[in-house]
């Protein structure tokens, strides 16, 4: 323990050391070399002396290179410069030579000295900065944290609010289906068209929350699939039924056309929600007289392709693009709150499917999609 | 709306905290031709299906939170009766699916009559064997 204590504090003694000694070095190596070399001796004797003060100043800093010139200058006039093996300059030509590389030397050394020193300055600087970007990283992934843990409670709000409205809604359409349905007793017209504006609303409102609880959790990751064989004319077949009053009350056409026996795998909750996004879609675009179709029909031997099309007012060429965007409504006139397409979208995607929308103002829309055949 | 009888005077018990959506539920399936008895609470369903014979059972979200439990309680006793399960969260019927394959059929609330009349005829479809 104690010979490690003493080395660690002699460290930086013995790097100081060996500065000064390789500044010595240096000036050593410089002199013998040009001694021994009469080409540079008798033409530029001052030449390798530069070298070793812009190595001592590089390496060892301002000490040693401070040490190397006064070398450089002693042992050129030592050396090199006549009379020689003296210090003594007798000829001003020699006087003038010597201090012309005195002035080099320390010129040398000064910039070296300050290049380094701006080095040095850099790497701080470069290090303040990375400590800063550290910083200000931690503080981001904090902020990404505390936002992600904001969207899931965002998340987790809706989706409760979204289960929390489910039981009073099934209660509300209960009882307002079973008194059109007549089991309660005969209902003059009055309180039948009443009763089938509070139907209407009913289901808007059952299609807003289920819309809401899907985009909750489709944007928390947490919506999963519940994959079965299932018959398209049984699911289309429910699905229309659903709609047939409202097609009725806007004399719209609503009719289907399914290739027998076409089964496909997915999950039927949310084959539901596509057709009924859809064909709420349709029937709301449609003017009264219009027709809306529902087909279907194989695409290959993996693949079924269903298609609503409707005899509606269209989509611009501009909006077109749009139309599977969240909250993007054509018109404010327009009900709903442009989540239907978004959602419907997702849900073909999350089955491996593909949705397209093909369009003419003035004459109608055609929405498509695929889904995977069941094997 | 159709409301020829489809029950025969089978004989159902809805099970389910909510009394207006259990009332709305008595009502219609007394006009499909069923004999409907109602328990509030997972107990009083389980009390009802010892005491007396039922041909179905029809599971409304005994809450969120119980739905499963509720279910598997009735299912212990009685392993092959016929239950419809109606829940707000389809990740309740899908976990009441995992704890009893033999489900016979289910719902999302809030249904639309046709939903709930094709789901009824199904689960009816299948034979009681106790």
């Amino acid at each position: 323990m104690r010979w490690r204590a003493s080395t660690r504090s002699s460290h930086p003694v013995n790097v100081q050391v060996l500065k000064y000694g390789l500044a010595v070095l240096a000036v050593v190596l410089a002199t013998g070399i040009t001694w021994q070399l009469p080409s540079i001796r008798d033409r530029s004797p001052f030449l390798l002396f530069i070298l070793a003060v812009l190595f001592s100043t590089w390496y060892g800093c301002r000490g040693p290179g401070l040490l190397s010139v006064f070398l450089s200058v002693a042992c050129t006039d030592y050396f090199f410069l006549h009379p020689v093996r003296t210090l003594s300059l007798q000829e001003l030509g020699e006087l003038t030579r010597l201090g012309l590389f005195g002035g080099v030397a320390v010129v040398v050394f000064v910039m070296t000295d300050r290049l380094k020193q701006a080095e040095a300055h850099l790497r701080e600087t470069n290090a303040e900065l990375e400590q800063r970007v550290r910083e200000r990283t931690e503080k981001l992934e904090a902020a990404t944290q505390k936002l992600r843990e904001l969207d899931e409670l965002k998340s987790a709000s809706v989706s409760i609010a979204s289960h929390e409205v489910r039981t009073p809604l099934c209660a509300i359409k209960g009882y307002v289906d079973n008194l059109l349905a007549g089991f309660v007793s005969e209902l003059n017209d009055q309180v039948v068209y009443y009763l089938k504006r509070i139907d209407y609303n009913v289901n808007r409102l059952i299609r807003m929350t289920n819309d809401l609880l899907d985009l909750s959790q489709i944007e928390a990751n947490r919506l999963t699939l519940d994959l079965q064989e299932l018959s398209i004319q049984e699911i289309l077949d429910q699905v229309v039924e659903n709609f047939q009053r409202e097609a009725q009350e806007k004399s719209i056409t609503l009719t289907t056309q399914v290739t027998p026996a076409l089964h496909v795998r997915a999950d039927r909750h949310k084959l539901e929600r596509i057709l009924t996004n859809l064909l709420d879609n349709a029937i709301k675009f449609t003017p009264a007289g219009g027709r809306v179709r529902i087909e279907s029909h194989p695409v290959n031997e993996h693949a079924v392709k269903l298609t609503v099309s409707d005899t509606g007012c269209g989509i611009a060429p501009h909006a077109i693009e749009k139309v599977f965007q969240k909250f993007h409504r054509e018109t404010s006139e327009h009900r709903g709150v442009g989540l239907g397409l978004a959602i419907t979208k997702s849900l073909v995607e999350l089955h491996g499917g593909h949705i397209s929308v093909d369009s003419d103002v003035g004459q109608g829309t055609t929405f498509s999609f695929t889904l995977p055949v069941a094997s | 709306m159709s409301t020829e009888s489809i029950g025969s005077s089978r004989r159902l018990l809805i099970a389910d905290n909510d009394s207006d959506v259990c009332r709305t539920l008595e009502d219609r399936l007394e006009a499909y031709g069923f004999c409907g008895a109602v328990a509030v609470d997972g107990a009083a369903a389980l009390a009802l299906l010892e005491a007396e014979r039922f041909d179905r059972l029809i599971d409304i979200d005994v809450p969120q939170r119980d739905g499963t439990k509720g279910l598997r309680a009735p299912r212990h006793h009685l392993p092959l009766l016929p239950v419809l399960v109606i829940s707000v969260s389809i990740a309740c019927i899908q976990a009441m699916k995992h704890s009893s394959p033999q489900l016979n059929g289910d719902l999302l609330k809030p249904f639309m009559t046709t939903e709930f009349k094709t789901a009824l005829t199904q689960c009816v479809s299948q034979q009681r064997i106790t």
